[in-house]
């Protein structure tokens, strides 16, 4: 894909980031300069922060690893796309399980404002980034983490494995409106290999292409997005103490939920099928098993997305 | 003899639906292949999910 013009080229020294508008249609270069260091990565709709970048939203997309291909989606109250991923060498292995690194990680070490000082960490340092655009602490979300070589073990166990970044390699993120993009040098430790390298950060125009791809994920995804105008509650609160409104009822979707009973007929062989089954799936009553056979066949007959429920009779 | 009475006894089960489930079941009443009655259609789907679990 054709890229516009380059205007952006910024050097990020260890362990530093930037906090940059990339605008609709523009593509984000974050591009190793020796290999091997984690880049943490977040991200805000820049005419509204309180659209950012969710980690969990993602992940439900596309799993714990975004790669080439995939979009990066903002909080689940708007549910939109905000970046297409247009390239990612494979040896950026990414996260959407760890989160952040904080200072507090590094207390026991000694790290502490009393005794040696705080460690650097990738919470700090994205607030010191977003700071420039009168963002606190607080506004900090779960990263996108490019470049972190972490696994998981059976019992939901994390663990780190050697960073595999090799120097040139670079992730290409096309966004799908404006943002503030903020992508910072990860303080951790051990997955940077123990030592913490510079990143580049390159910003390319929109092209003609970078356009036509916006729109069309537009076009696919639009109808599901939700803005302001939604909302029963609009205002951002700028008191920090929380007061209940007395007068407030809350409006839940299809509540209360109607429910009704049907009566359904048997035989012999189906009732003996369905106790079978009943034992399999610990359900606790015959209406119980019933309704999940249903629903598990329309999952597996139907549904066009299946669930992504592991609750499976074979 | 005692085998085909057995096969003719029938068991009512109840089963509850909310109002989103019913969605589905309509979707099935319109395809048509299942039947009409809700009833109807659960026995039926039940009777293919069986059919597609124990094979």
């Amino acid at each position: 894909m054709e890229y516009g013009p380059q205007r952006e080229d910024i050097m990020l020294k260890p362990v530093s980031g930037k906090a940059l508008p990339v605008y609709k249609g523009e593509v984000l270069r974050i591009i190793q300069v020796e290999g091997e260091q984690c880049v943490d990565f977040n991200a805000f709709n820049l005419h509204d922060y309180k659209e950012y970048m969710s980690t969990s939203n993602t992940r439900r997309a596309h799993g714990f690893r975004v790669k080439q291909g995939d979009l990066i989606w903002s909080v689940q109250s708007r549910d939109r796309p905000m970046f297409c991923i247009l390239e990612m060498a494979d040896t950026c292995v990414t996260d959407l399980l760890g989160g952040r690194c904080k200072a507090s990680r590094h207390y026991p070490e000694g790290f502490t404002p009393e005794e040696y000082g705080i460690h650097t960490n990738c919470q700090d340092t994205i607030a010191a980034c977003i700071g420039e655009h009168g963002l606190t602490p607080d506004d900090v979300h779960d990263s996108c983490n490019m470049w972190m070589n972490t696994q998981w073990d059976s019992n939901g166990r994390t663990s780190t494995l050697r960073n595999t970044g090799r120097k040139g390699d670079y992730v290409d993120l096309l966004a799908l409106f404006d943002t503030l993009s903020v992508p910072v040098i990860c303080g951790g430790a051990d997955s940077n290999n123990f030592f913490y390298k510079p990143i580049q950060i390159k910003v390319f125009k929109a092209s003609a292409e970078t356009e036509a791809r916006v729109e069309s994920l537009e076009q696919r995804h639009g109808p599901r997005q939700r803005t302001l105008e939604h909302f029963r509650v609009k205002e951002i609160k700028a008191a920090r103490e929380l007061h209940r409104d007395p007068n407030y009822v809350p409006e839940f979707v299809n509540f209360p939920m109607k429910t009704r009973r049907i009566a359904v007929q048997l035989s012999e062989t189906q009732y003996s099928g369905l106790q079978a089954m009943k034992k399999l799936l610990a359900a606790k009553d015959d209406g119980e098993c019933l309704r999940t056979a249903f629903f598990l066949w329309y999952d597996r007959n139907r549904r066009k997305a299946p669930l992504r429920s592991t609750l499976r009779l074979i | 003899m005692e085998q085909k009475r057995k096969e003719e006894k029938k068991h009512l089960v109840e089963v509850e639906f909310n109002q989103q489930q019913d969605v589905y079941l309509e979707r099935l009443r319109k395809e048509g292949r299942y039947g009409s009655a809700d009833a109807e259609i659960i026995q039926n789907v039940f009777q293919e999910f069986l059919n597609q679990t124990q094979t």
